[in-house]
């Protein structure tokens, strides 16, 4: 049975607005892509200031004065519409830019360099341990451009295996994309079918 | 204009149509095909299962309406898992979608029916700011950096809080999203930083970068995207939207895989046309 909630049919019309440019730019969508972009920005700025009342202001205007610290430093951004002051804003952005590098560091570093070199390293006994190895290899040889005898052979037939290895990657994340996207939209084809619907 | 020629310039409404026909059939008509669980749902599934009784788990929501349909199975799943286990869960949201995809969980679930209450056993967190900082708050000074839950009540009065030791009472992260950023940087905060125990759920577009950090040990386990939620709702028990998608996933692929060879065989056909004109 077809559903008699407003909400729903609101979503459902939309969703098919939204739909409609598989088949060509069409005067539905666009009333459906800025109706989501006007909403989702509505959101987003009434969720922040809630966030900055609730963790910020309330808790310093209940005596945790140092508050004030992020409070200014976050305001100075807002100095780049300055064309004086501008620079101001580099307060601010220096601060987070630095505060992010400096958390993601000691981590990164753990992560993605000593424990992925040691882990490629530790399964070379079995087959595809062997074959991940072999493609880490060539695949990293392939990027070698600065030392001449790396374009003669042997060099240029493992660079080969390597550029090999580099394009299974992207055709298997090609292939994760294609499957990511149909289920983005399959979501939606369920809704229709039931909530709006009725049919399932 | 020959067949070949035709064949490779199939309309693209066509395909759209016979895609959309290919995902409306199995809704409709479920075929039913089995659902062979993966290993990296099942390490996933015993990654959630051996979190420690009385311990707390992180579980961030982050996949806003674009990874809803792919994701929300799978949180609601994990979340069912979890409501039979005695942990108390602290739900993290950085948006106000994934706000409402976290309510909507509790509303599919009814915690109730698991004996569950809001601030004895579950609670939910909403933050702003860059996800580094966000990630290292909420397993290393929760209490002390975000006074309240998204609900503007004080953390400290919220009973499950009760004796709270931050990071050392962290019994599991997990995390279902859809931005790399997060996905990477739960394992540089969660398992580098403060080697918590960390299980994540994400896209299938996402695996690739994703599958490194599992084979070398700094994730337990990973839901890979709607097959990764099928997979997990066969491991509870609970078959729900990811079986179905799991249909559906099937029957596209299969339209998909015609359209590659038709494609296929107008391309060499054409080119062997073309090659006989010229001679």
């Amino acid at each position: 049975m077809i559903s008699g909630d407003i909400g729903i049919w609101i979503a459902a019309l939309l969703t098919i607005a939204a739909t409609s440019y598989v088949f060509k730019d069409n005067p539905a969508f666009k009333f459906a892509e800025h109706t989501f972009i006007g909403a989702a920005a509505g959101y987003s700025v009434a969720y922040s200031l809630n966030q900055l009342r609730m963790i910020g202001i309330e808790p310093m205007t209940a005596g945790t004065y140092h508050y004030i610290i992020p409070m200014i430093l976050g305001l100075t951004v807002y100095f780049q519409y300055s064309r004086q002051y501008y620079w101001v804003a580099r307060y601010g952005v220096a601060f987070m830019t630095g505060q992010g590098i400096g958390m993601a560091m000691r981590a990164k570093i753990r992560s993605d360099f000593i424990i992925q070199l040691r882990a490629t390293t530790a399964s070379i006994d079995t087959a595809f341990g062997l074959i991940v190895f072999v493609l880490v290899i060539t695949g990293l040889l392939h990027f070698v451009f600065t030392v001449r005898r790396a374009q003669s052979e042997p060099f240029t037939t493992l660079m080969k295996i390597g550029r090999y290895g580099i394009l299974i990657a992207l055709g298997a994340s090609f292939g994760n994309t294609v499957m990511t996207r149909l289920g983005q939209y399959q979501g939606r084809m369920i809704f229709l079918l039931s909530e709006w619907l009725g049919v399932v | 204009m020959s067949i070949y020629e035709k064949l490779e310039t199939v309309p693209r409404w066509l395909i759209f149509v016979l895609v959309i026909i290919a995902m409306i059939y199995p809704i409709l008509r479920p075929i039913g095909l089995p659902i062979t669980v993966g290993q990296t749902s099942k390490d996933a599934f015993k990654g959630v299962d051996e979190t420690p009784d009385g311990t707390f788990a992180v579980f961030h929501v982050a996949y806003g309406s674009g990874g809803k349909p792919t994701l929300q199975p799978a949180a609601i799943a994990v979340t069912h898992h979890l409501f039979n286990k005695d942990v108390r869960i602290i739900y993290f949201v950085d948006n106000p979608v994934d706000l409402a995809n976290t309510y909507e969980i509790f509303d599919k679930l009814d915690p109730a029916k698991y004996g569950k209450s809001y601030g004895e056993d579950y609670c939910v967190l909403s933050l702003t700011g860059p996800f580094l900082t966000q990630a290292a708050i909420v397993v290393g000074n929760l209490i002390e950096t975000i006074p309240k839950d998204s609900e503007g009540t004080n953390l400290v009065d919220l009973p499950m809080f009760a004796g709270y030791k931050e990071t050392e009472d962290i019994g599991l992260v997990f995390q279902l999203t859809t931005s790399g950023d997060i996905s990477e940087g739960w394992v540089y905060q969660a398992f580098s930083r403060y080697n918590l125990r960390l299980v994540g759920g994400w896209l299938s577009m996402m695996t690739s970068s994703m599958i490194p950090y599992y084979q070398a040990g700094q994730i337990l386990g990973f839901i890979d995207g709607s097959k990764g939620a099928a997979d997990y709702e066969v491991l509870v028990n609970r078959p729900g939207e990811a079986v179905m998608i799991t249909d559906i996933l099937s029957m596209t692929q299969v339209v998909y895989l015609i359209l590659i060879v038709v494609g296929n065989i107008g391309y060499f056909g054409a080119r062997r046309l073309m090659e006989g004109r010229s001679e």
